[in-house]
């Protein structure tokens, strides 16, 4: 049926199929177009124009009137099962435009490499030129740029079909994927050929048309004028060719394939490729080109590379400092990209000559600057760095010590060494009360509370008495009167020996309101328990009380403070079961123990009064006074809690 | 006879491309990839008459036998089409399944033809498992795409063969699957020499149930 078919349309009828394929070329994917010219070539026509047609059909491509007639005419002739009259869509004379360019590259010369290792007499006679097309062409297209080669022939020569046919196998079996279009001269060429045939680059031909001296800029004009001397010259500038050659350059990393020595004499893509200098693939065919005024240009290309050296340059010199300590004088957040963007403005001047780079490096103390002022590298802004670049920050800043110094007056002060008297960690925990906690991280106001009633006296009357107003005493109070001085004075021995200590090693502190030392308040109790109503008759306590060394240091209180004491230690000596004559007998240091243990009784109220009172009296009035209360099993109890700033109640009471 | 075809149009459109989808996938293997691949894009942009003219004599041509299914889906699609009765008829009877002579191999790289594949599974609806696997060639290897499910199928398989196309496949093998149903010998071929690229959650929670998928069975022996 086919070969009858066939037959009947003869030599003619598969030289127009061959001319129908040809004016549908661009209108349907070449590899249909490929499939269907196979078929002619092979005697199937009829399969021809039915594959043919049912692609336009399916596409719905819109031919141009003639074509569509003529493709009418074709499957009616061929006896398709397809009425591609009615099945085509309706015609239409807008054409499609496509855009070709020249070889993107001599990477990509393997299609003219194909075409050279074609045999001789594949090709006798004919000249073969080489376009790229950039415009998709049917329903389903492949990658872009497509390759088309175009073959002109002479009408005595043989079958274009057939030559079609041969060029698409071989090139195929070669592994290369492109439109063979076989024209004849002397029969129109449609508007596709036209645009692929300006655009085309000649790779294969009659040796008196060698590109031998390749054009400066107008290449693939040049080369096209050659074979179409008086149309090429109008051919699209090069410029926009290769903005849309290297935006459709992607998918082709064709290496460079040295072809025959044919292929590469008349090989006249070295003009293209040296358009395309930037690409860093290897061009073996391209001619080496004299250029070197143009060097200068392309190199702004490794500019910024050298650019971010300077960035880093500044960060492996010795001279830079060390970021360890920047990062400990900055503790704020590291802000990496400062540094780069601060040097960025200037390298561009810096470009102009390696002086003036030179010159940015030996400026690189804008990047010092602001790498002292904190700001590190994008590298020291992990966390692992961060720890490594400030490992003193966090005991210098710890905010969980500070609740532990500030209530000191050290702290205040600032010494850093009395931070550092702790190193085991023992601040806190006084070998006077190992079972003490760690004090809150807010004690001050309850040492202050205590301290201020120590001083004030009131601590040995009764509670009722403790709303006394302390504020003579503070302001009695010298500047030598410290705190922490108590504290190192009580593990010394008796409280009497502490006001002699106390101002000599302690530096005088407007941060202490306690001025009253312990000892001369000890002699104080006495008298403020002697005057209670019922020993009012006799003036021993008051008698008593001028012994104390007070006055020099501490002034006596007011009489009109003291009025209302004595009315209320009444109850407080008679709930010792003690006579007032008894109490009269008391030596000093009997009346300091009782006064303490009154006072102990009386302010129940207190946390620390009971161990106070069970630590206050071998340590205050007792033998043992480095007993083992005193010193403790550890042996760092006062001497080392000398500036403790936790337990003056234990140890001063 | 115009109300008639008005009242199912689109049912009726589903089922006959439903019919030719999957009488296209039983032809995997039997006709060559080049005419195959044509016939399932004209049938993904509804081209039927495309298909009625090309389908039966590329069947008598390629002396591709069908079986009774096979026959029935011809009938259901390009039969419904306008498809000359005397070419369906012509078309040689199979008494038994073929059985599949390709031989498949799974390549553990993913390159970009790929993850474009994966991007459009995994957008469309239905779709449970993508696998890819080699088909051995004379000349060089064929990459033959297995998605499993789908809703409409024809239509997926006419974009990712357009997206085959692009990255280079000149012949794209796109096969989509139903979800359910035995699939041809050389599906199981391909499934069994496939390597899987994606699966859907539904998928996973499947095989935790226990429930192995259509697509599993084959690929589990």
């Amino acid at each position: 049926m086919t070969g009858t078919g066939g037959g009947h349309v003869g030599e003619t009828s598969g030289s127009s199929t061959h001319d129908l394929l040809l004016a549908m070329a661009g209108q349907v994917d070449d590899d249909l177009l490929a499939w269907a010219r196979e078929l002619v070539a092979v005697g199937e026509n009829t399969r021809a124009i039915a594959l043919v047609t049912a692609g336009v059909t399916a596409d719905r491509t819109a031919l141009p009137a003639p074509l569509r007639a003529a493709l009418v005419t074709a499957a009616r002739s061929a006896h398709t099962d397809l009425d591609a009259d009615a099945a085509l869509p309706e015609a239409a004379d807008t054409a499609l435009d496509h855009r070709f360019t020249a070889t993107p590259s001599g990477g990509d010369d393997r299609v003219a490499a194909a075409v050279g290792a074609l045999p001789a007499r594949l090709l006798d006679g004919a000249e073969v030129q080489l376009a790229w097309r950039l415009t998709p062409a049917g329903s389903a297209p492949g990658p872009l740029p497509h390759p088309v080669v175009l073959v002109h022939v002479e009408p005595a020569g043989r079958p274009a079909d057939v030559l079609a046919y041969q060029l698409s196998v071989a090139l195929d079996r070669a592994g290369v994927v492109a439109s063979v279009e076989v024209l004849t001269s002397g029969n129109p060429v449609s508007g596709y050929h036209d645009a692929a045939r300006q655009a085309a680059l000649r790779i294969h031909g009659a040796a008196a048309t060698p590109a031998v001296a390749p054009p400066a800029e107008s290449d693939v004009e040049a080369v096209t004028a050659e074979s179409d001397a008086a149309e090429s010259d109008a051919a699209e500038p090069p410029e926009p060719r290769y903005a849309d050659l290297w935006a459709a350059q992607g998918p082709f990393t064709v290496p460079a394939e040295p072809s025959e020595p044919d292929a590469a004499a008349t090989d006249p893509t070295g003009d293209v490729v040296r358009d395309i200098t930037p690409a860093p693939r290897p061009v073996p065919l391209r001619p080496t080109r004299d250029t070197a005024p143009a060097e200068p240009e392309p190199r702004p290309a490794p500019r910024p590379f050298e650019r971010r050296r300077t960035t880093v340059t500044p960060l492996t010199r010795s001279s830079l400092p060390s970021p360890v300590p920047l990062a400990r004088r900055d503790g704020n957040r590291l802000r990496p990209l400062v540094p780069v963007t601060d040097e960025t403005p200037v390298d561009p001047g810096a470009d102009e000559t390696p002086d003036l780079q030179r010159a940015t490096r030996a400026n690189g103390g804008d990047a010092y600057s602001s790498l002292e002022q904190g700001q590190i590298p994008a590298l020291a802004d992990t966390p692992m760095f961060r720890s490594m670049q400030d490992p003193l920050s966090g005991p210098l800043n710890a905010p969980l010590l500070a609740p532990l110094l500030d209530p000191t007056p050290v702290e205040e002060q600032g010494t850093p060494a009395d931070e550092d008297d702790d190193p085991f960690g023992l601040h806190g925990i006084s070998p006077l009360a190992p079972d003490r906690p760690i004090p809150a991280p807010a004690p001050a106001p309850v040492e202050d509370r205590w301290a201020s009633e120590w001083a004030s006296g009131d601590w040995a009357l009764s509670s009722s008495g403790l709303d006394l107003d302390p504020a003579p005493v503070d302001d009695d109070s010298g500047p030598d009167e410290h705190e922490a001085p108590r504290h190192r004075a009580s593990p010394s021995g008796p409280a009497q020996e502490q006001p002699a200590a106390e101002p000599e090693v302690v530096p005088p502190s407007p941060f202490t309101p306690r001025p009253v030392p312990p000892a001369p308040l000890a002699p104080q109790f006495p008298a403020a328990q002697v005057p209670p109503a019922p020993i009012a008759p006799r003036p021993e306590p008051p008698a008593s009380s001028p012994p104390r060394p007070g006055p020099d240091r501490v002034p006596a209180r007011p009489p009109a403070a003291r009025a209302p004491e004595p009315a209320r230690e009444e109850p407080v000596a008679e709930g010792l079961g003690l006579r007032p004559d008894s109490v009269a007998r008391l030596s000093d240091a009997d009346r300091d123990l009782l006064a303490r243990l009154q006072a102990e009784l009386g302010s129940g109220t207190r946390p620390r009064t009971s161990r106070r009172a069970g630590v206050a009296a071998p340590n205050g009035s007792g033998p043992n006074g480095n007993g083992p209360n005193g010193n403790g099993p550890n042996g760092n109890g006062p001497t080392r809690n000398g500036s403790g700033r936790h337990d003056p109640p234990d140890l001063a009471g | 006879m115009n109300a008639a075809d008005a009242i199912p149009s689109a049912e009726a459109r589903s089922v006959r491309a439903q019919a030719g989808h999957e009488l296209l996938v039983r032809l995997a293997g039997r006709l060559p990839d080049e005419l195959l691949w044509r016939l399932r894009d004209w049938l993904a942009v509804d081209a039927h008459s495309s298909i009625t003219a090309m389908l039966p004599r590329e069947l008598l041509r390629h002396r591709v036998a069908l079986d009774d299914r096979e026959r029935e889906l011809l009938v259901a699609s390009a039969g419904e089409w306008g498809a000359s009765p005397r070419l369906m008829d012509a078309v040689l009877p199979l008494p038994s399944p073929d059985d599949t002579t390709a031989q498949f191999r799974s390549e553990p790289d993913v390159d970009q033809t790929a993850l474009s594949v994966l991007a459009v599974v995994r957008g469309h609806p239905g779709c449970i498992e993508l696998r890819q696997a080699w088909r051995a060639g004379a000349r060089r290897e064929q990459r033959v795409v297995l998605v499993h499910g789908g809703e409409r199928p024809w239509q997926l398989t006419g974009t990712l063969q357009r997206v085959l196309r692009a990255h280079g496949d000149r012949t794209p093998c796109v096969e989509v699957l139903p979800p359910h149903g035995e699939p041809p010998a050389y599906h199981q071929a391909a499934i069994i020499g496939s390597a899987p690229l994606w699966r859907s959650p539904a998928l996973q929670r499947s095989a935790e149930a226990g429930r192995s998928p259509a697509m599993a069975a084959p690929t589990g022996t």
